[in-house]
């Protein structure tokens, strides 16, 4: 019983002690980069700024077409409910775009483009630059890769998340007041009045915690993945999996925590 | 006495792939030496790794301008590091970077040096390897040659009191060596405080180089 109970305990305990490494592994590089903005006085290097703003032109500038698109077709599906909604009153659908658009749908799809175009890309170029010999050669010239390759990527891709978001919300909100009327709905103004009654005062903190931590959780945890991998070319494509399946599980658990608290109590 | 500049001691270390395993290395490197190690290129380069603190012995000890790097802090272990030389094998040149962004990296993270400044560095140090200029090409795009060139000027950018060098004319051609090996001798010979330890496949290259030469004590495992 005794023996049974401890393999029982052992076999629960291992991966709960690997989660907990692996979390403090993440929010310390997280840590880092925040630590590594407030030492520099928000004056990061420039070379380290350009390996930023690189990664914002990457994971953001290129990636507003599609954003685009997806905010423009969900706001058409959410549109759709607009005879409903005037079947209720009418003001349903301020409501639906704020409880489902505002505060749901608008941060995890940015999370999920941002972890489909760039975490994927993040981990397999750090893992390849690994395997190639690059980290070690910037550790051997006293480049620290932690400074140049993973603090300004966790900057770069936490501004990246929250600047799609607002795209996403911009697009889909605006799709939403031109659609409305033409789906029997409110007219752009009246959904305005709707969409402004609905929103909380905690939503523009709510949506803060739900793009900048979890955008720079998916690149540390990227970054994670690519420099741990082993130095094989066979690891690289594990290594990008990884990131996708860790990052999808973090921002789903992180969104669903923050609507809890913010929304429940 | 001149400053010992690099020391290992017993040094016992794996190549990567675990083939084989050098054991027992005594070396010291004082300033104004230069030294050439001889073995396989691997077993070359695992010691030069476990000098610059990349990689940590299996046993005993390693140290560079009179510390072990794999011992320091992150910043203690990058200022030191930024007073020596390094090229890996092949180079590792940024394969995202451009050659010239390559070069400027060391100089931009580590000086945040005035563009002026960094311009002139950077054409003595490209000058001293037979280059004009580098070319505003990704490392893959350019030749073997010039990528070499490259690496090795960016290792004497910043002016270095060591350099570290695993295998640095490795697949090149005779002119090709002769002129590198002669400018490395030439970067040595221009100041009593520099030194200069490349590990070599082959004890040829420790002539054009005036160095001595110390075989690896290599064992397959």
């Amino acid at each position: 019983m005794a023996r049974s109970l401890t393999a029982f305990l052992r076999a629960a305990g291992d991966p709960l002690t690997d989660l907990a490494a692996y979390v403090t592994t993440v929010a310390a590089i997280a840590g880092e980069a925040i630590l590594a903005v407030g030492a520099s006085a928000g004056r990061l290097r420039p070379v380290v700024r350009e390996v930023l703003w690189r990664q914002v032109y990457f994971t953001a500038v290129t990636a507003v077409p599609f954003t685009a698109l997806l905010a423009f077709l969900v706001a058409l599906a959410v549109a759709a409910q607009s005879p409903y909604s005037a079947a209720a009153g009418g003001n349903v659908l301020g409501t639906i775009l704020v409880a489902a658009l505002v505060r749901e749908l608008a941060p995890v799809t940015a999370a999920t483009i941002v972890i489909a175009r760039s975490g994927t890309a993040m981990a397999a170029e750090l893992a390849t630059m690994r395997v190639e010999g690059e980290v070690d050669a910037l550790s051997g010239m006293g480049i620290d890769p932690l400074d140049y390759l993973v603090v300004p990527r966790v900057l770069g891709t936490a501004i990246s998340l929250l600047g799609l978001t607002v795209v996403f919300l911009a697009v889909s909100l605006g799709a939403s007041a031109v659609l409305s009327p033409l789906l029997g709905g409110p007219t752009p103004r009246a959904l305005a009045g709707l969409v402004a009654a609905a929103l909380r005062p905690s939503d523009p903190l709510a949506l803060l915690a739900k793009t900048v931590v979890p955008g720079m959780a998916v690149a540390a945890i990227a970054c994670t993945e690519g420099l741990r991998a082993a130095r094989s070319t066979t690891r690289i494509p594990p290594a990008a999996t990884a990131a996708v399946v860790r990052s999808f599980t973090l921002v789903f658990v992180w969104n669903a925590a923050v609507s809890a608290l913010v929304y429940l109590t | 006495m001149s400053t010992v500049l690099v020391e290992t001691g017993s040094l016992g270390i794996a190549a990567r792939d675990g083939s084989l395993r050098v054991r027992g290395l005594d070396l010291r490197v004082r300033a104004g030496e230069r030294v050439v190690l001889v073995g396989p290129a691997d077993a070359g380069e695992a010691v030069l790794r476990a000098i610059v603190g990349v990689d940590l012995p299996e046993s005993g000890s390693a140290r560079l301008l009179g510390a072990e790097v794999a011992a320091l802090g992150r910043r203690e272990a990058c200022a030191l590091l930024a007073r020596a030389g390094w090229l890996p094998r092949r180079g590792a040149l940024l394969a995202n970077l451009t050659l010239r962004e390559n070069l400027l990296l060391p100089l931009a993270f580590h000086r945040r040096a005035a563009c002026a400044e960094a311009e002139g560095r950077v054409r003595s140090a490209l000058a001293r390897f037979g280059l004009a200029e580098a070319p505003d090409v990704r490392p893959e795009e350019a030749p073997l040659a010039v990528r070499r060139r490259v690496a090795l000027a960016r290792a004497v950018l910043l002016d270095p009191e060591v350099l570290v060098l695993a295998d640095p004319v490795d697949d090149m051609e005779e002119s090709d060596e002769a002129e590198l090996l002669a400018a490395l001798a030439a970067w040595a010979a221009e100041g009593s405080s520099r030194a200069l330890l490349v590990a070599a496949q082959r004890h040829a290259v420790a002539g054009p180089l005036r160095g001595a030469t110390l075989n690896l004590p290599v064992i397959r495992a």
